[in-house]
């Protein structure tokens, strides 16, 4: 080691502090200027720590499966109540939806109708949570061999929850839907109307630019729409919500904020896939 | 270590290691507590909000073991790890060290509330710094729910994480006055 005087040293120290705080606004500028390696830094620093995020994931989420327990035993007696009320209204519906399914697969026949392609998933598990203060993000640990490709699209159990940003050798990031940079465009399916959902870091994302004319109603359901070429068309999103201030927000299906778990699809280019086919995890054979 | 008599002295390559371990706990400390606040808790922004009680209370009650390279490392690996805009972090957690090093005389012979509150205050600074420089560097107003949802997480957190901090300060300073 070099040994400094101590008035040398004292000069030193006292200089660190403002040199430092000038190489802050440097790096602020190189995060502006270069952006991809950044990028590249930072995902390179989530693979390195996704194992150890991986392993401390396990006991957090054995917490959180506990406490879900507790709760559900809390609340059994309502619950139950409320399931059985749910299964009468639920077998009317499958008694409909069968009706109707058969009906689809005759009409369909007569049709000569193509099948949509069933799309290719990959699961993956969510190790951390790679939004700030200002984002809403998370990481997943996708394992050494993976194809996970910019773009793709994730989805929780219950619906659309963002789309692959960034991809390193075992990790990715994904934007979710609530985050204040993601624009997503979405049909209502009552009127079949445009319109975008933009993220505003909130749980719920506002709807903007639908056209003229058509309002959201209440409680219409939101799916994606294949508008832009980057999503398929009747992926799940959520249900039009207005607020007492008179915006219209989309109350997503999505728990975004408790995922464990995301499955990403790859819908090639264009590639159009049903809702309810999203909702099953298994990709069925075709009919 | 036995109740009676003095502690044997130890080797020079273990007293040296010994020196370096309390040395280099703050740092690796606070940067372990970085790296476990990305865990996803269902609690957005507690990264940033788990830095500053480290650095704040390293800076105050033992500053050679917290310097400013120091803190320039932990501020870029919570901007890293929390994919912000960078350098904002690494801003505004060296502003925190200089200042609180800066009234650190005054800081250091407050009692524990009193310490909270001059957190508090540090804390709210750095929020609206947070929120000003995301401002300039993204150029659009963002909403200040989060900087408010960041300053409340870090207040809250500053007791829990003093108190267990505290005990290892007496810890280390019982050690380095019986060498």
């Amino acid at each position: 080691m070099i040994r400094l005087s101590i008035p040398l040293r004292q000069a030193l120290a006292r200089l660190s502090l403002p040199v430092l705080i000038a190489a802050a606004f440097g790096i602020m500028l190189l995060g502006k200027a270069d952006a991809v390696l950044i990028e590249r830094t930072r995902m390179t620093l989530a693979d390195a720590l996704a194992p150890i995020w991986g392993a401390v994931q396990e006991p957090v989420s054995a917490v959180r499966d506990g406490m879900q327990e507790a709760e559900a035993l809390w609340n059994m007696r309502a619950e139950n109540a409320r399931l059985m009320e749910a299964n009468e209204r639920l077998r009317r519906w499958q008694a409909t939806a069968l009706a109707l399914e058969a009906e689809n697969a005759l009409l369909r026949r007569q049709l000569s109708w193509v099948p949509d392609p069933s799309p290719q998933f990959r699961t993956a598990r969510v190790v951390a949570d790679a939004g700030g203060t200002y984002a809403r993000a998370v990481l997943l640990a996708t394992g050494p061999q993976h194809n996970v490709r910019k773009g793709q699209i994730a989805l929780d159990e219950r619906g659309f929850a963002g789309r692959v940003t960034e991809v390193g050798s075992r990790s990715a990031r994904v934007l979710l839907a609530t985050d204040i940079n993601s624009r997503i465009p979405v049909t209502m399916e009552g009127s079949r109307a445009r319109a975008v959902m933009v993220g505003n870091n909130a749980a719920r994302p506002r709807l903007q630019h639908w056209p003229e004319g058509t309002i959201p109603r209440e409680g219409d359901r939101v799916v994606t729409s294949a508008e832009a070429g980057a999503f398929p068309a009747g992926l799940p999103v959520g249900v039009v919500r207005w607020t007492e201030s008179g915006a219209v927000e989309v109350e997503l299906f999505a728990q975004l904020d408790r995922l464990d778990v995301l499955r990403l699809f790859d819908f090639g280019l264009s590639g159009i896939l049903a809702p309810e086919a999203v909702a099953r995890p298994e990709p069925r054979g075709r009919r | 270590m036995a109740a009676k008599g003095r502690p044997e002295p130890p080797t020079g390559f273990l007293r040296r290691l010994d020196a370096a371990a309390r040395a280099g706990f703050p740092g690796l400390f606070t940067a372990f507590l970085i790296i476990l606040a990305a865990v996803p808790v269902g609690i957005p922004g507690l990264i940033a909000a788990v830095a500053m009680p480290g650095i704040f209370f390293w800076t105050i009650f033992r500053p050679a073991a917290m310097p400013a390279p120091v803190v320039f490392s932990l501020g870029l690996l919570q901007d890293l790890l929390s994919f912000a805009a960078l350098g904002t972090g690494v801003l505004t957690l060296l502003i925190v060290h200089g200042v609180a090093l800066r009234g650190r005389d005054f800081l250091v012979r407050q009692s524990f509330i009193a310490a909270w509150l001059a957190f508090c205050a540090f804390a709210a600074a750095a929020a609206a710094m947070g929120w000003a420089l995301q401002a300039v560097l993204g150029w659009y107003i963002p909403p200040t729910a989060p900087g408010l949802h960041q300053f409340g997480i870090a207040v809250g957190l500053y007791p829990a994480l003093a108190w267990v901090l505290a005990r290892i300060h007496t810890a280390m300073r019982r050690a380095e006055t019986a060498l």
